[in-house]
Protein backbone atom coordinates (compact mmCIF):
# COMPACT_ATOMS: atom_id res chain seq x y z
CA UNK A 1 0.00 0.00 0.00
CA UNK A 2 2.76 2.26 -0.61
CA UNK A 3 1.83 4.02 -3.63
CA UNK A 4 -1.90 4.29 -2.12
CA UNK A 5 -0.14 6.50 1.12
CA UNK A 6 2.34 8.01 -1.34
CA UNK A 7 -0.93 9.40 -3.77
CA UNK A 8 -2.78 10.41 -0.43
CA UNK A 9 0.61 12.72 0.20
CA UNK A 10 0.85 14.12 -3.05
CA UNK A 11 -2.72 14.80 -3.34
CA UNK A 12 -2.08 17.73 -0.81
CA UNK A 13 1.38 18.68 -1.56
CA UNK A 14 -0.06 21.45 -3.93
CA UNK A 15 -1.31 24.80 -2.70
CA UNK A 16 -3.97 24.61 -5.25
CA UNK A 17 -5.05 20.92 -4.35
CA UNK A 18 -5.48 21.78 -0.81
CA UNK A 19 -7.53 24.82 -1.46
CA UNK A 20 -10.22 22.98 -3.63
CA UNK A 21 -9.77 19.99 -1.13
CA UNK A 22 -9.70 21.54 2.33
CA UNK A 23 -11.04 25.38 1.70
CA UNK A 24 -13.78 24.76 -1.06
CA UNK A 25 -15.98 22.29 1.10
CA UNK A 26 -16.16 24.88 3.70
CA UNK A 27 -17.36 27.49 1.59
CA UNK A 28 -20.05 25.18 -0.11
CA UNK A 29 -21.20 24.58 3.78
CA UNK A 30 -21.39 28.34 4.13
CA UNK A 31 -23.35 29.43 1.08
CA UNK A 32 -26.90 30.46 2.02
CA UNK A 33 -29.79 29.23 1.50
CA UNK A 34 -31.90 30.44 -1.67
CA UNK A 35 -35.32 30.18 -2.06
CA UNK A 36 -35.05 29.55 -6.13
CA UNK A 37 -32.74 26.10 -5.35
CA UNK A 38 -34.14 22.74 -3.79
CA UNK A 39 -31.49 22.29 -2.57
CA UNK A 40 -29.22 24.96 -0.56
CA UNK A 41 -27.28 26.36 -3.06
CA UNK A 42 -23.85 25.32 -1.89
CA UNK A 43 -25.14 21.53 -2.27
CA UNK A 44 -26.45 22.34 -5.85
CA UNK A 45 -23.20 23.53 -7.20
CA UNK A 46 -20.84 21.10 -5.06
CA UNK A 47 -20.87 18.60 -7.79
CA UNK A 48 -19.00 20.92 -9.97
CA UNK A 49 -16.29 21.37 -7.13
CA UNK A 50 -16.16 17.82 -7.26
CA UNK A 51 -15.17 17.16 -10.79
CA UNK A 52 -12.52 20.25 -10.75
CA UNK A 53 -11.26 18.55 -7.33
CA UNK A 54 -11.29 14.94 -9.34
CA UNK A 55 -9.83 16.76 -12.26
CA UNK A 56 -6.81 18.38 -10.35
CA UNK A 57 -5.82 15.18 -8.11
CA UNK A 58 -6.38 12.91 -11.02
CA UNK A 59 -3.98 14.81 -13.22
CA UNK A 60 -0.84 13.10 -10.87
CA UNK A 61 -1.39 9.93 -12.47
CA UNK A 62 -0.68 12.18 -16.45
CA UNK A 63 2.40 14.08 -14.37
CA UNK A 64 3.63 10.37 -13.37
CA UNK A 65 3.53 9.48 -17.03
CA UNK A 66 4.68 12.70 -18.49
CA UNK A 67 7.96 13.26 -16.16
CA UNK A 68 8.80 9.27 -16.66
CA UNK A 69 7.91 8.28 -13.47
CA UNK A 70 5.59 5.25 -14.68
CA UNK A 71 8.47 3.58 -16.84
CA UNK A 72 10.27 3.70 -13.44
CA UNK A 73 7.73 1.83 -11.97
CA UNK A 74 7.04 -0.51 -15.27
CA UNK A 75 10.74 -2.26 -14.42
CA UNK A 76 10.03 -2.10 -10.66
CA UNK A 77 7.93 -5.18 -9.00
CA UNK A 78 4.96 -3.25 -9.49
CA UNK A 79 2.19 -4.06 -11.87
CA UNK A 80 0.64 -1.85 -13.24
CA UNK A 81 -2.59 -2.65 -12.13
CA UNK A 82 -1.51 -1.86 -8.73
CA UNK A 83 -0.27 1.37 -9.41
CA UNK A 84 -3.73 1.88 -10.79
CA UNK A 85 -5.74 0.78 -8.66
CA UNK A 86 -3.83 2.08 -5.37
CA UNK A 87 -4.21 5.54 -7.26
CA UNK A 88 -7.58 5.54 -7.96
CA UNK A 89 -8.52 3.79 -4.06
CA UNK A 90 -6.77 7.04 -3.15
CA UNK A 91 -8.32 9.17 -4.91
CA UNK A 92 -11.67 8.04 -4.45
CA UNK A 93 -10.48 7.91 -0.60
CA UNK A 94 -9.89 11.69 -0.39
CA UNK A 95 -12.65 12.81 -2.25
CA UNK A 96 -15.11 10.42 -0.34
CA UNK A 97 -14.18 11.63 3.07
CA UNK A 98 -14.48 15.22 1.75
CA UNK A 99 -17.83 14.24 0.80
CA UNK A 100 -18.93 13.30 4.06
CA UNK A 101 -17.22 16.31 6.22
CA UNK A 102 -19.55 18.81 3.44
CA UNK A 103 -22.93 16.34 4.28
CA UNK A 104 -22.22 16.26 8.01
CA UNK A 105 -20.74 20.10 8.12
CA UNK A 106 -24.11 20.71 6.17
CA UNK A 107 -26.21 18.96 8.51
CA UNK A 108 -24.72 20.46 11.39
CA UNK A 109 -24.43 24.06 9.85
CA UNK A 110 -28.31 23.81 9.72
CA UNK A 111 -29.29 23.11 6.16
CA UNK A 112 -32.07 21.14 5.10
CA UNK A 113 -30.70 18.32 3.72
CA UNK A 114 -33.79 16.09 3.25
CA UNK A 115 -32.05 13.33 2.71
CA UNK A 116 -28.16 13.38 3.83
CA UNK A 117 -27.85 9.61 3.36
CA UNK A 118 -29.24 9.45 -0.50
CA UNK A 119 -28.00 12.77 -1.30
CA UNK A 120 -23.92 11.28 0.01
CA UNK A 121 -24.65 7.99 -2.27
CA UNK A 122 -25.00 9.78 -5.56
CA UNK A 123 -22.21 12.31 -4.74
CA UNK A 124 -20.18 9.38 -3.90
CA UNK A 125 -21.09 7.50 -7.17
CA UNK A 126 -20.46 11.09 -9.23
CA UNK A 127 -16.78 11.60 -7.70
CA UNK A 128 -16.23 8.11 -8.98
CA UNK A 129 -17.70 9.01 -12.38
CA UNK A 130 -15.58 12.13 -11.93
CA UNK A 131 -12.19 10.31 -11.38
CA UNK A 132 -13.19 7.95 -14.07
CA UNK A 133 -13.73 10.96 -16.57
CA UNK A 134 -10.38 12.73 -15.70
CA UNK A 135 -8.57 9.45 -15.93
CA UNK A 136 -9.52 8.52 -19.36
CA UNK A 137 -9.30 12.30 -20.55
CA UNK A 138 -5.74 12.47 -19.07
CA UNK A 139 -4.83 9.13 -21.20
CA UNK A 140 -5.83 11.06 -24.30
CA UNK A 141 -3.76 14.10 -23.95
CA UNK A 142 0.43 13.89 -24.15
CA UNK A 143 0.66 17.33 -22.49
CA UNK A 144 -0.50 18.26 -19.18
CA UNK A 145 -0.84 21.71 -19.34
CA UNK A 146 -3.21 20.98 -22.49
CA UNK A 147 -5.03 18.33 -20.98
CA UNK A 148 -5.77 20.23 -18.28
CA UNK A 149 -6.85 23.96 -19.76
CA UNK A 150 -9.22 21.86 -22.09
CA UNK A 151 -10.60 19.67 -19.42
CA UNK A 152 -11.43 22.97 -16.95
CA UNK A 153 -13.52 23.78 -20.27
CA UNK A 154 -15.24 20.94 -20.68
CA UNK A 155 -16.13 20.72 -17.40
CA UNK A 156 -17.74 23.62 -17.45
CA UNK A 157 -19.32 23.04 -20.71
CA UNK A 158 -20.48 19.81 -19.45
CA UNK A 159 -22.06 21.18 -15.81
CA UNK A 160 -24.10 24.08 -17.91
CA UNK A 161 -25.17 21.80 -20.54
CA UNK A 162 -25.67 18.91 -17.70
CA UNK A 163 -28.28 21.43 -16.12
CA UNK A 164 -26.13 21.75 -13.10
CA UNK A 165 -26.08 25.45 -13.14
CA UNK A 166 -29.59 26.00 -14.20
CA UNK A 167 -32.00 23.89 -15.14
CA UNK A 168 -32.20 21.49 -18.31
CA UNK A 169 -36.02 22.24 -19.34
CA UNK A 170 -34.48 26.05 -20.28
CA UNK A 171 -32.67 24.62 -23.10
CA UNK A 172 -34.08 23.86 -26.61
CA UNK A 173 -35.07 20.30 -26.85
CA UNK A 174 -32.43 19.07 -28.46
CA UNK A 175 -29.95 20.35 -26.34
CA UNK A 176 -31.87 18.47 -23.34
CA UNK A 177 -31.59 15.03 -25.27
CA UNK A 178 -28.09 15.68 -26.05
CA UNK A 179 -27.01 17.06 -22.05
CA UNK A 180 -28.55 13.19 -21.14
CA UNK A 181 -25.26 12.07 -23.11
CA UNK A 182 -23.12 13.62 -19.93
CA UNK A 183 -22.60 12.22 -16.44
CA UNK A 184 -23.82 15.95 -15.06
CA UNK A 185 -27.05 15.45 -16.61
CA UNK A 186 -27.55 12.57 -14.54
CA UNK A 187 -26.12 13.93 -11.07
CA UNK A 188 -28.74 16.82 -11.82
CA UNK A 189 -31.11 14.42 -11.94
CA UNK A 190 -30.28 12.32 -9.26
CA UNK A 191 -30.45 15.46 -6.81
CA UNK A 192 -33.55 16.68 -7.69
CA UNK A 193 -34.80 13.22 -7.05
CA UNK A 194 -33.57 13.48 -3.46
CA UNK A 195 -34.47 16.83 -3.11
CA UNK A 196 -38.20 16.28 -4.77
CA UNK A 197 -38.42 12.85 -2.11
CA UNK A 198 -39.19 11.62 -5.10
CA UNK A 199 -39.88 7.57 -4.77
CA UNK A 200 -35.78 6.20 -4.15
CA UNK A 201 -36.47 3.59 -6.65
CA UNK A 202 -36.27 6.38 -9.46
CA UNK A 203 -32.96 6.71 -8.80
CA UNK A 204 -31.98 3.40 -10.04
CA UNK A 205 -31.67 4.38 -13.47
CA UNK A 206 -29.44 7.64 -12.35
CA UNK A 207 -27.18 5.76 -10.32
CA UNK A 208 -26.88 2.34 -13.49
CA UNK A 209 -26.06 5.18 -16.01
CA UNK A 210 -23.62 7.07 -13.91
CA UNK A 211 -21.85 3.43 -12.88
CA UNK A 212 -21.81 2.79 -16.47
CA UNK A 213 -20.28 5.83 -17.54
CA UNK A 214 -17.53 5.19 -14.84
CA UNK A 215 -16.85 1.75 -15.93
CA UNK A 216 -16.73 2.97 -19.46
CA UNK A 217 -14.18 5.63 -18.51
CA UNK A 218 -11.60 3.45 -16.41
CA UNK A 219 -11.68 1.17 -19.85
CA UNK A 220 -10.93 3.67 -21.87
CA UNK A 221 -7.90 5.16 -18.96
CA UNK A 222 -7.17 2.25 -17.04
CA UNK A 223 -5.18 1.48 -20.88
CA UNK A 224 -1.04 1.50 -20.20
CA UNK A 225 0.74 4.33 -21.44
CA UNK A 226 4.18 5.13 -21.37
CA UNK A 227 4.59 8.57 -22.83
CA UNK B 1 11.12 -0.32 -41.22
CA UNK B 2 8.63 2.29 -42.02
CA UNK B 3 4.83 0.86 -42.31
CA UNK B 4 3.49 1.39 -46.02
CA UNK B 5 0.56 3.11 -46.69
CA UNK B 6 -1.72 0.86 -46.98
CA UNK B 7 -0.59 -1.18 -43.39
CA UNK B 8 -2.58 1.17 -41.80
CA UNK B 9 -5.50 -0.59 -42.62
CA UNK B 10 -5.35 -3.76 -40.30
CA UNK B 11 -8.72 -5.69 -39.72
CA UNK B 12 -8.17 -3.98 -35.91
CA UNK B 13 -8.17 -0.26 -37.15
CA UNK B 14 -11.39 -0.85 -39.35
CA UNK B 15 -12.90 -2.88 -36.04
CA UNK B 16 -11.97 -0.07 -34.15
CA UNK B 17 -13.84 2.63 -36.45
CA UNK B 18 -16.92 0.25 -36.86
CA UNK B 19 -17.33 0.43 -33.57
CA UNK B 20 -17.01 3.87 -33.37
CA UNK B 21 -19.29 5.10 -36.29
CA UNK B 22 -21.53 1.98 -34.64
CA UNK B 23 -22.39 4.16 -31.32
CA UNK B 24 -22.17 7.66 -33.09
CA UNK B 25 -24.71 6.08 -35.50
CA UNK B 26 -26.84 5.11 -32.77
CA UNK B 27 -26.22 8.41 -30.88
CA UNK B 28 -27.64 10.52 -33.57
CA UNK B 29 -30.61 8.28 -34.05
CA UNK B 30 -31.44 7.98 -30.03
CA UNK B 31 -31.23 11.82 -30.49
CA UNK B 32 -33.54 12.43 -33.21
CA UNK B 33 -35.96 9.82 -32.26
CA UNK B 34 -38.75 10.53 -29.47
CA UNK B 35 -37.34 8.67 -26.38
CA UNK B 36 -36.13 9.33 -22.90
CA UNK B 37 -33.38 7.14 -20.81
CA UNK B 38 -33.85 3.55 -22.38
CA UNK B 39 -32.28 4.52 -25.32
CA UNK B 40 -28.90 6.36 -23.13
CA UNK B 41 -28.80 2.83 -20.72
CA UNK B 42 -28.30 0.85 -23.98
CA UNK B 43 -26.22 3.42 -25.72
CA UNK B 44 -24.23 3.59 -22.13
CA UNK B 45 -23.82 -0.45 -22.26
CA UNK B 46 -23.28 -0.81 -25.49
CA UNK B 47 -20.23 1.50 -25.87
CA UNK B 48 -19.10 -0.18 -22.19
CA UNK B 49 -19.22 -3.58 -23.77
CA UNK B 50 -17.69 -2.39 -27.02
CA UNK B 51 -14.75 -0.41 -25.07
CA UNK B 52 -14.01 -3.93 -23.00
CA UNK B 53 -13.80 -6.03 -26.72
CA UNK B 54 -11.71 -3.26 -27.69
CA UNK B 55 -9.24 -3.59 -24.55
CA UNK B 56 -9.54 -7.84 -23.74
CA UNK B 57 -10.22 -10.54 -26.03
CA UNK B 58 -13.78 -11.30 -24.74
CA UNK B 59 -15.63 -14.91 -26.53
CA UNK B 60 -18.44 -14.80 -28.66
CA UNK B 61 -21.02 -15.89 -26.17
CA UNK B 62 -20.60 -12.43 -24.36
CA UNK B 63 -22.84 -10.84 -27.36
CA UNK B 64 -25.87 -12.61 -26.05
CA UNK B 65 -25.57 -10.00 -23.15
CA UNK B 66 -25.98 -7.23 -25.92
CA UNK B 67 -28.83 -8.86 -27.57
CA UNK B 68 -30.80 -9.28 -24.17
CA UNK B 69 -29.91 -5.86 -23.46
CA UNK B 70 -31.13 -4.79 -26.73
CA UNK B 71 -34.62 -6.88 -26.59
CA UNK B 72 -35.45 -5.19 -23.16
CA UNK B 73 -34.60 -1.74 -24.30
CA UNK B 74 -36.58 -2.37 -27.59
CA UNK B 75 -39.93 -2.92 -25.38
CA UNK B 76 -39.39 0.80 -24.23
CA UNK B 77 -37.80 2.16 -27.64
CA UNK B 78 -38.31 0.56 -31.17
CA UNK B 79 -34.78 1.82 -32.18
CA UNK B 80 -33.06 -0.45 -29.75
CA UNK B 81 -33.73 -2.94 -32.50
CA UNK B 82 -31.39 -1.04 -34.95
CA UNK B 83 -28.94 -1.50 -32.09
CA UNK B 84 -28.73 -5.09 -32.74
CA UNK B 85 -26.30 -4.44 -35.47
CA UNK B 86 -23.36 -4.40 -32.94
CA UNK B 87 -23.97 -7.82 -31.64
CA UNK B 88 -24.72 -8.97 -34.90
CA UNK B 89 -21.22 -7.55 -36.12
CA UNK B 90 -19.26 -8.81 -33.00
CA UNK B 91 -20.63 -12.25 -33.58
CA UNK B 92 -19.48 -12.33 -36.90
CA UNK B 93 -15.99 -10.60 -35.87
CA UNK B 94 -15.39 -13.61 -33.82
CA UNK B 95 -16.64 -16.12 -36.97
CA UNK B 96 -19.19 -17.97 -34.78
CA UNK B 97 -22.76 -16.50 -36.94
CA UNK B 98 -24.71 -19.44 -34.98
CA UNK B 99 -25.36 -16.58 -31.87
CA UNK B 100 -27.49 -14.51 -34.06
CA UNK B 101 -29.87 -16.99 -34.24
CA UNK B 102 -31.29 -15.43 -31.07
CA UNK B 103 -31.67 -12.18 -32.33
CA UNK B 104 -33.38 -13.61 -35.59
CA UNK B 105 -35.76 -15.34 -33.22
CA UNK B 106 -36.97 -12.13 -31.01
CA UNK B 107 -37.05 -10.34 -34.28
CA UNK B 108 -39.31 -12.93 -35.94
CA UNK B 109 -41.36 -13.18 -32.82
CA UNK B 110 -41.31 -9.69 -32.56
CA UNK B 111 -42.77 -9.19 -36.68
CA UNK B 112 -39.71 -7.02 -37.30
CA UNK B 113 -39.36 -6.77 -40.92
CA UNK B 114 -38.73 -3.53 -41.79
CA UNK B 115 -36.52 -3.46 -44.93
CA UNK B 116 -34.01 -0.62 -43.47
CA UNK B 117 -34.08 -2.83 -40.24
CA UNK B 118 -32.89 -5.81 -42.24
CA UNK B 119 -30.70 -4.13 -44.47
CA UNK B 120 -29.02 -2.74 -41.30
CA UNK B 121 -28.65 -6.27 -39.56
CA UNK B 122 -27.51 -7.89 -42.92
CA UNK B 123 -24.50 -5.30 -43.63
CA UNK B 124 -23.70 -5.37 -40.04
CA UNK B 125 -23.44 -9.33 -40.34
CA UNK B 126 -21.15 -8.74 -43.60
CA UNK B 127 -19.03 -6.30 -42.38
CA UNK B 128 -18.36 -8.34 -39.05
CA UNK B 129 -17.23 -11.64 -41.78
CA UNK B 130 -15.49 -9.64 -44.05
CA UNK B 131 -13.02 -8.53 -41.49
CA UNK B 132 -12.85 -11.80 -39.85
CA UNK B 133 -11.90 -13.24 -43.05
CA UNK B 134 -9.83 -10.47 -43.93
CA UNK B 135 -7.98 -11.18 -40.30
CA UNK B 136 -7.86 -14.50 -40.67
CA UNK B 137 -5.66 -14.22 -44.23
CA UNK B 138 -3.68 -11.54 -42.77
CA UNK B 139 -2.75 -14.25 -40.05
CA UNK B 140 -2.17 -17.31 -42.43
CA UNK B 141 0.24 -15.03 -44.62
CA UNK B 142 2.38 -13.42 -41.15
CA UNK B 143 2.80 -17.25 -40.05
CA UNK B 144 3.55 -18.09 -44.07
CA UNK B 145 6.00 -15.45 -43.98
CA UNK B 146 7.51 -16.55 -40.25
CA UNK B 147 7.99 -19.93 -41.26
CA UNK B 148 9.76 -18.91 -44.64
CA UNK B 149 11.94 -16.64 -42.92
CA UNK B 150 13.01 -19.51 -40.39
CA UNK B 151 13.44 -22.10 -43.39
CA UNK B 152 15.82 -18.97 -45.21
CA UNK B 153 17.83 -18.89 -41.42
CA UNK B 154 18.24 -22.78 -41.64
CA UNK B 155 19.33 -22.82 -44.84
CA UNK B 156 22.03 -19.93 -44.50
CA UNK B 157 23.06 -21.85 -41.17
CA UNK B 158 23.42 -25.11 -43.16
CA UNK B 159 25.44 -23.23 -45.76
CA UNK B 160 27.76 -21.63 -43.73
CA UNK B 161 28.60 -24.85 -42.17
CA UNK B 162 29.09 -26.58 -45.76
CA UNK B 163 31.36 -23.93 -46.48
CA UNK B 164 33.57 -24.21 -43.00
CA UNK B 165 33.78 -27.96 -43.60
CA UNK B 166 35.14 -27.42 -47.25
CA UNK B 167 38.06 -25.33 -45.95
CA UNK B 168 39.03 -27.80 -43.46
CA UNK B 169 38.41 -30.88 -46.19
CA UNK B 170 40.83 -28.84 -48.31
CA UNK B 171 42.97 -28.63 -45.73
CA UNK B 172 42.81 -32.37 -44.43
CA UNK B 173 43.17 -33.21 -48.31
CA UNK B 174 46.29 -31.18 -48.62
CA UNK B 175 47.83 -32.41 -45.37
CA UNK B 176 47.06 -36.45 -46.39
CA UNK B 177 48.74 -35.71 -49.36
CA UNK B 178 52.11 -34.41 -47.75
CA UNK B 179 51.58 -37.74 -45.90
CA UNK B 180 51.40 -39.68 -49.11
CA UNK B 181 54.18 -37.98 -50.35
CA UNK B 182 56.47 -38.11 -47.77
CA UNK B 183 55.68 -41.71 -46.78
CA UNK B 184 55.97 -42.65 -50.68
CA UNK B 185 59.59 -40.69 -50.85
CA UNK B 186 60.53 -42.70 -47.14
CA UNK B 187 59.26 -46.14 -48.16
CA UNK B 188 60.65 -46.23 -52.12
CA UNK B 189 63.23 -43.62 -52.70
CA UNK B 190 64.67 -44.00 -49.09
CA UNK B 191 64.75 -47.60 -49.07
CA UNK B 192 66.10 -47.40 -52.79
CA UNK B 193 68.97 -44.88 -51.83
CA UNK B 194 69.98 -46.70 -48.65
CA UNK B 195 70.63 -49.59 -50.28
CA UNK B 196 72.57 -47.92 -52.50
CA UNK B 197 74.44 -46.28 -50.41
CA UNK B 198 75.32 -49.05 -48.45
CA UNK B 199 76.16 -50.70 -51.74
CA UNK B 200 78.56 -48.13 -52.85
CA UNK B 201 80.06 -48.66 -49.47
CA UNK B 202 80.75 -52.04 -49.97
CA UNK B 203 82.14 -51.47 -53.51
CA UNK B 204 84.50 -48.88 -52.07
CA UNK B 205 85.81 -51.55 -49.70
CA UNK B 206 86.03 -54.64 -52.16
CA UNK B 207 87.56 -52.14 -54.58
CA UNK B 208 90.36 -51.02 -52.49
CA UNK B 209 91.41 -54.86 -51.51
CA UNK B 210 90.86 -55.41 -55.51
CA UNK B 211 88.02 -58.24 -54.71
CA UNK B 212 86.61 -59.29 -57.92
CA UNK B 213 83.31 -58.90 -56.74
CA UNK B 214 83.67 -55.51 -56.50
CA UNK B 215 82.13 -55.24 -59.95
CA UNK B 216 79.19 -56.99 -59.78
CA UNK B 217 78.47 -54.68 -56.29
CA UNK B 218 79.05 -51.67 -58.45
CA UNK B 219 76.18 -53.18 -60.87
CA UNK B 220 74.23 -53.67 -58.12
CA UNK B 221 74.58 -50.51 -56.56
CA UNK B 222 73.87 -48.36 -60.09
CA UNK B 223 70.79 -50.72 -60.64
CA UNK B 224 69.51 -49.50 -56.94
CA UNK B 225 70.05 -45.72 -58.18
CA UNK B 226 68.36 -46.52 -61.28
CA UNK B 227 65.37 -47.99 -59.20
CA UNK B 228 65.48 -45.16 -56.84
CA UNK B 229 65.49 -42.56 -59.54
CA UNK B 230 62.29 -44.27 -60.97
CA UNK B 231 60.35 -44.38 -57.85
CA UNK B 232 61.06 -40.64 -57.39
CA UNK B 233 59.77 -40.08 -61.25
CA UNK B 234 56.83 -42.14 -60.43
CA UNK B 235 55.89 -40.06 -57.37
CA UNK B 236 56.84 -37.00 -58.80
CA UNK B 237 54.48 -37.84 -61.82
CA UNK B 238 51.58 -39.17 -58.96
CA UNK B 239 51.96 -35.55 -57.83
CA UNK B 240 51.48 -33.22 -60.87
CA UNK B 241 47.58 -32.94 -61.28
CA UNK B 242 45.82 -33.51 -64.58
CA UNK B 243 43.98 -30.01 -64.19
CA UNK B 244 45.83 -26.94 -64.24
CA UNK B 245 45.71 -25.05 -60.66
CA UNK B 246 46.18 -22.23 -59.25
CA UNK B 247 47.79 -18.59 -61.48
CA UNK B 248 47.78 -20.92 -64.79
CA UNK B 249 43.77 -21.72 -64.35
CA UNK B 250 43.27 -18.41 -62.94
CA UNK B 251 44.47 -16.27 -65.68
CA UNK B 252 42.95 -18.69 -68.16
CA UNK B 253 39.39 -17.35 -66.75
CA UNK B 254 40.66 -13.71 -68.10
CA UNK B 255 42.11 -15.35 -71.60
CA UNK B 256 38.36 -16.51 -72.15
CA UNK B 257 36.81 -13.61 -71.56
CA UNK B 258 36.09 -11.60 -75.06
CA UNK B 259 34.16 -8.44 -74.12
CA UNK B 260 37.23 -6.02 -73.32
CA UNK B 261 40.82 -6.32 -72.43
CA UNK B 262 41.53 -8.13 -69.47
CA UNK B 263 44.90 -6.06 -67.83
CA UNK B 264 46.64 -8.21 -64.88
CA UNK B 265 48.91 -6.44 -62.03
CA UNK B 266 49.90 -9.59 -60.12
CA UNK B 267 52.77 -8.52 -56.96
CA UNK B 268 53.77 -11.08 -54.47
CA UNK B 269 54.46 -15.17 -54.74
CA UNK B 270 51.24 -16.69 -55.95
CA UNK B 271 52.75 -20.29 -54.56
CA UNK B 272 52.19 -19.32 -51.37
CA UNK B 273 48.36 -19.64 -52.07
CA UNK B 274 46.94 -22.77 -51.04
CA UNK B 275 44.48 -24.72 -53.49
CA UNK B 276 41.26 -23.96 -50.93
CA UNK B 277 41.74 -19.76 -51.56
CA UNK B 278 42.20 -20.69 -55.14
CA UNK B 279 38.95 -22.31 -54.72
CA UNK B 280 37.47 -18.55 -53.68
CA UNK B 281 39.67 -16.31 -55.99
CA UNK B 282 38.58 -18.55 -59.15
CA UNK B 283 34.74 -17.93 -58.48
CA UNK B 284 35.68 -14.23 -57.60
CA UNK B 285 37.22 -13.27 -60.87
CA UNK B 286 34.36 -15.55 -63.02
CA UNK B 287 31.51 -13.92 -60.79
CA UNK B 288 32.87 -9.86 -61.49
CA UNK B 289 33.28 -11.04 -65.44
CA UNK B 290 29.78 -12.18 -65.87
CA UNK B 291 28.99 -9.09 -64.26
CA UNK B 292 30.97 -6.94 -66.19
CA UNK B 293 29.05 -8.69 -69.31
CA UNK B 294 25.72 -9.17 -68.48
CA UNK B 295 25.22 -5.04 -66.41
CA UNK B 296 27.91 -3.19 -68.27
CA UNK B 297 29.31 -1.70 -71.42
CA UNK B 298 32.86 -1.95 -70.12
CA UNK B 299 35.19 -1.04 -72.14
CA UNK B 300 38.02 -2.09 -69.72
CA UNK B 301 38.69 -4.18 -67.00
CA UNK B 302 41.94 -4.68 -64.46
CA UNK B 303 42.75 -7.28 -62.14
CA UNK B 304 44.89 -7.07 -59.67
CA UNK B 305 46.37 -9.58 -57.09
CA UNK B 306 48.42 -8.62 -54.44
CA UNK B 307 49.99 -11.30 -52.29
CA UNK B 308 51.64 -10.02 -49.00
CA UNK B 309 52.94 -12.07 -46.05
CA UNK B 310 49.80 -12.41 -44.24
CA UNK B 311 46.99 -11.85 -46.87
CA UNK B 312 45.54 -11.65 -50.92
CA UNK B 313 44.22 -8.64 -52.02
CA UNK B 314 42.29 -9.63 -55.16
CA UNK B 315 40.66 -6.72 -57.13
CA UNK B 316 38.49 -6.22 -60.07
CA UNK B 317 37.78 -3.13 -61.47
CA UNK B 318 35.82 -1.97 -64.55
CA UNK B 319 33.71 1.25 -66.12
CA UNK B 320 30.88 1.84 -67.79
CA UNK B 321 28.44 0.76 -65.40
CA UNK B 322 24.60 0.40 -66.97
CA UNK B 323 22.15 0.35 -63.89
CA UNK B 324 22.25 0.99 -60.44
CA UNK B 325 24.44 -1.74 -58.63
CA UNK B 326 24.46 -2.25 -54.88
CA UNK B 327 26.72 -4.94 -54.50
CA UNK B 328 23.95 -7.12 -53.04
CA UNK B 329 23.42 -9.64 -55.39
CA UNK B 330 23.14 -13.34 -55.08
CA UNK B 331 26.15 -14.35 -56.33
CA UNK B 332 28.14 -11.36 -54.39
CA UNK B 333 26.51 -12.58 -51.47
CA UNK B 334 27.32 -15.74 -51.79
CA UNK B 335 31.04 -15.01 -52.55
CA UNK B 336 30.97 -12.80 -49.54
CA UNK B 337 29.75 -15.64 -47.54
CA UNK B 338 32.47 -18.15 -49.26
CA UNK B 339 35.15 -15.25 -48.30
CA UNK B 340 33.92 -14.78 -44.46
CA UNK B 341 34.26 -18.91 -44.07
CA UNK B 342 38.09 -18.07 -44.58
CA UNK B 343 38.24 -15.42 -42.26
CA UNK B 344 38.41 -12.84 -45.07
CA UNK B 345 36.08 -9.96 -46.79
CA UNK B 346 34.54 -9.13 -49.82
CA UNK B 347 32.89 -5.61 -50.54
CA UNK B 348 31.42 -3.97 -53.64
CA UNK B 349 31.33 -0.34 -54.57
CA UNK B 350 29.82 1.75 -57.77
CA UNK B 351 31.47 5.33 -58.01
CA UNK B 352 30.63 7.65 -61.26
CA UNK B 353 30.04 4.27 -63.31
CA UNK B 354 33.00 2.33 -62.35
CA UNK B 355 32.67 -1.15 -60.19
CA UNK B 356 35.20 -2.21 -58.06
CA UNK B 357 34.91 -5.87 -56.32
CA UNK B 358 37.49 -6.07 -53.61
CA UNK B 359 38.28 -9.79 -52.02
CA UNK B 360 40.68 -9.87 -48.95
CA UNK B 361 41.38 -13.16 -47.51
CA UNK B 362 44.04 -13.99 -45.24
CA UNK B 363 47.11 -16.15 -45.54
CA UNK B 364 47.78 -18.82 -42.86
CA UNK B 365 51.71 -19.80 -42.50
CA UNK B 366 52.05 -23.08 -43.25
CA UNK B 367 54.01 -23.81 -39.83
CA UNK B 368 50.61 -21.90 -38.21
CA UNK B 369 48.25 -24.27 -39.92
CA UNK B 370 50.16 -27.17 -39.01
CA UNK B 371 50.37 -26.54 -35.58
CA UNK B 372 47.18 -25.80 -35.62
CA UNK B 373 45.76 -28.80 -37.29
Amino acid sequence: MTIFLFTIRRCFRNIMNIILLCVLPFIVILMPNEEWTLLPLGFQLYGVVLFFAAARITSIIMEDRTKGVLMRIGVAPVTHLQYLWQNLLAYSLILIVQIVVVIAGGILYGHDLINPFLLLVVYVLFALTAIGFSLAWFSLFRHKETAFVVLMSSIMLMTMAGGMIWSVELMPELLQRLAMLFPTYWLAESLIIVATQADPTELAVPFVVLLLFTAAFLVIGSKRRLS
Amino acid sequence: MEPKKYEVWTPVTCTFIWRSLAILLLCIFWLFSDDSEAGVLLLLFLATISLMRWRIEMPAWTTIFDQVGCFIIAIFWPGAWFALAVPIFETMLKGKPWFILLSFLFLFMESQYSLVLLTVLCSAAVTGMAIYNWSQDVEAYKKEADRERRQRFELETFKRELLLANVQTAKVAELAERNRISKSLHDHVGHELTGAILALQAFEQLWKEDDPQAEQVFLKAKERFSESSRHLRETVRNMKPIHAMGLESFQGIGEQFNKCPVDWEIHGDTSKIPVYLWGILEPCLKEALTNVAHHTEATQVKVSLDISESIIRLSIFNDGVLRSANGNGIGLRNLRQRAESVGGSLSASVLRERFQLVCVLPLENDEKRLSET
